[in-house]
């Protein structure tokens, strides 16, 4: 018995698959004063669309918004409200920087200005199939901002998902989307089942059997989800290189990428066509994410244990852990200019993936798969190896290939993606929108 | 996630448990205890993915029960999962603890109340020491490496190759 989702209340960027190619812009706002953020609400909230109709030609440019502990303190929220949020959040990503793996060069410390402060309030994303589209949205939604005394933008970020659909390393991203029971879209992938609904909406059941923990009052709470938000440099000249480094042929290359990776540059996973790429499955979204892991490659010759898709989501492989208590849904979107193809050298441009993570959940889903399952590897018995790709690589910097008659095993990883900064924020539904902005402290 | 069940050495953890038995069901208790020690022993493969060891033992005239496990990674983070997959299976004896929030016939559908039950039960230990913190598929594949290259020096052929300077770190550890 599925719950009936009130998509409805449910905004527009929780549950809707996006357009492609599609334009997005992240802006980050600071409130200074209780009554002016709470107009600002308001004004907003009539940009804001719900998740219902997910095929209607308008529901293809929308704007999402999302408050940080701190932008709900500055609205003026009650203490026994604030009180009820889970402790993750009400600390916030850059107080979580050691359990997350954001050291070193990943620190705080070293994040862009305003990331990870206590002066960001709002996060306001756009998103539209191409710019002009995104302008006209956003430039809605700015209209409630900008000029409001007590206000102020004091971030702009813009990313973009092309025609290839391809991130800055070059491989065909976010794939992979659960199914959520009751939402009315089709997961990725036809062999898992959907997952309970209060496992990305609050106020449902969840895979646990009961009602995830919401926080109060109802009216808040319920039809909310918690956002992370990460802005993740790529250092793409470093990757060509390390890759070239450890290949003896172009191919090799391509393998060797593809193994990390677990899939092959044109989206096709290496479960269904392990020795070269087949452009056709990874362009094929019925195909090209249709495989589980324990039956055909329980060992990972075909995709490496050890390899980023499968850390993400190892199905149905016998893993220490229950999956499905651990499945997120995630978008990426790249911002700065891609490396022209085949260049080595790094030009000094900065670009990356802004990294979003939806669900119910912090702790079990975003904050465990990336301490246990990415920063860590007792769960697949290499108790020293990382994510290859993602992590920081630095336990051992090794990457274990299955492989007949001889694993192969890459070392000296260097670390090919740097934090640069990010938020934990609360998506309320549009009732608690209206609550919000109706405060009265 | 500021949990604190149980202690940890290198990549694994030890959950400790001591429970209060129901009175009148010792004797069903220990008859399912012993049923389901049975099962997991006949099935070869631990009940928890990663699982060592677990015991089992009845204690203070039989009126507790003591489960200690030593696991692969850490319970703090793993104990939703632990609920997840334990509460089926655990069932036919955890029905005899005083508190159980299940049924004699089934547990509990909401595993948050299960967990809840489940957790208040922790007794951390003060000293928990490994001789080796590895995981179990280490340990598994090293038995199973040192079976294979047993068997390679029982064959007389193997002596030659084994001289490869190649094969130095395998030639280290031959003579006994």
């Amino acid at each position: 018995m599925s719950a009936v989702l009130e998509l409805d209340d449910i905004q527009s960027g929780v549950l809707r698959p996006r357009p492609t190619p599609y334009a997005a812009t992240y802006l980050l706002v600071r409130i200074d004063d209780h009554k002016a953020g709470r107009e600002m609400l308001r004004r907003v909230s009539a940009a804001i669309t719900s998740a219902a109709n997910p095929v209607s030609p308008e529901a293809e440019a929308w704007v999402s918004i999302a408050l940080t502990f701190q932008g709900l303190k500055a609205l003026g929220v009650p203490q026994d409200s604030l009180d009820s949020f889970p402790p993750e959040f009400q600390q916030g990503m850059a107080a979580r920087a050691q359990e997350l793996g954001d050291v070193g060069e990943s620190s705080p410390a070293n994040w862009e200005k305003p990331l990870g402060t206590s002066d960001v309030h709002v996060v306001l994303a756009g998103l539209a199939p191409d710019t002009a589209r995104l302008e006209a949205r956003v430039e809605r939604a700015r209209k409630g901002i900008e000029g409001t005394p007590g206000i102020e933008v004091i971030y702009r970020q813009d990313s973009y998902v092309g025609p290839t659909e391809r991130e800055h390393f070059g491989f065909k991203d976010s794939i992979s989307h659960p199914a959520v029971e009751g939402s009315g879209i089709p997961g990725s992938n036809p062999k898992e089942q959907p997952l309970k609904a209060g496992e990305f909406v609050l106020g449902y059941p969840d895979e646990m059997g009961g009602l995830a923990l919401m926080p109060g009052p109802e009216v808040l709470g319920r039809n909310g989800t918690y956002v992370v938000f990460r802005k993740l440099h790529q250092r793409v000249a470093a990757f060509r290189q390390y890759v070239k480094s450890v290949s003896s042929s172009a191919e090799e290359e391509e393998l060797h990428a593809a193994k990390m990776v677990g899939r092959w540059k044109s989206g096709c996973p290496l479960a269904l066509s392990p020795e070269r790429d087949d452009p056709a499955i990874g362009a094929d979204s019925k195909r090209n994410n249709a495989f589980l892991f324990h039956a055909d490659d329980p060992t990972g010759l075909k995709t490496p244990r050890g390899s980023h898709i499968r850390r993400m989501n190892f199905r149905d492989a016998t893993e220490v852990g229950q999956v499905r208590l651990h499945r997120m849904i995630r978008r990426g979107t790249a911002y700065g200019p891609p490396l022209p193809e085949g260049v080595l050298e790094d030009d000094g441009q900065d670009r990356g993936l802004i990294f979003a993570f939806v669900g119910s959940n912090l702790a079990r889903q975003f904050e465990f798969v990336q301490t246990e399952w990415l920063n860590k590897g007792d769960f697949i018995g290499a108790n020293v190896e990382q994510d290859p790709l993602c992590s920081a690589n630095t336990t051992s910097g090794m990457f274990t290939l299955p492989k007949i008659p001889i694993r192969r095993r890459l070392q000296g990883l260097p670390q090919f993606v740097v934090t640069r900064g990010g938020e934990y924020c609360f998506m309320p539904g549009l009732r608690a929108l209206r609550w919000l902005a109706d405060l009265n402290s | 996630m500021d949990k604190d069940l149980g202690k940890k050495a290198g990549p694994n953890s030890e959950f400790t448990l001591i429970f209060n038995i129901q009175p009148g069901h010792e004797k069903q208790l220990r008859d399912d205890l012993v049923a389901f020690g049975e099962g997991v022993k006949a099935s070869r493969v631990p009940f928890i993915i990663g699982l060592h060891d677990s015991r089992l033992c009845m204690f203070d005239n039989d009126t507790r029960l003591l489960f200690a496990t030593t696991f692969d990674g850490d319970i703090n983070q793993y104990i939703d999962d632990a609920v997840h997959t334990l509460m089926d299976i655990l069932h036919p004896w955890f029905r005899h603890l005083v508190g159980y929030p299940g049924t004699m016939e089934a547990p509990q559908a909401d595993l948050n109340v299960m967990k809840k039950w489940f957790m208040s039960h922790f007794c951390k230990s003060v000293v928990y020491t490994r001789t080796y913190p590895r995981t179990l598929q280490q340990v598994m594949k090293s038995l199973a490496v040192n079976d294979a290259f047993q068997q390679v020096l029982d064959n007389p052929a193997a002596t030659k190759p084994l001289q490869d300077s190649a094969l130095k770190p395998l030639l280290d550890l031959a003579s006994d």
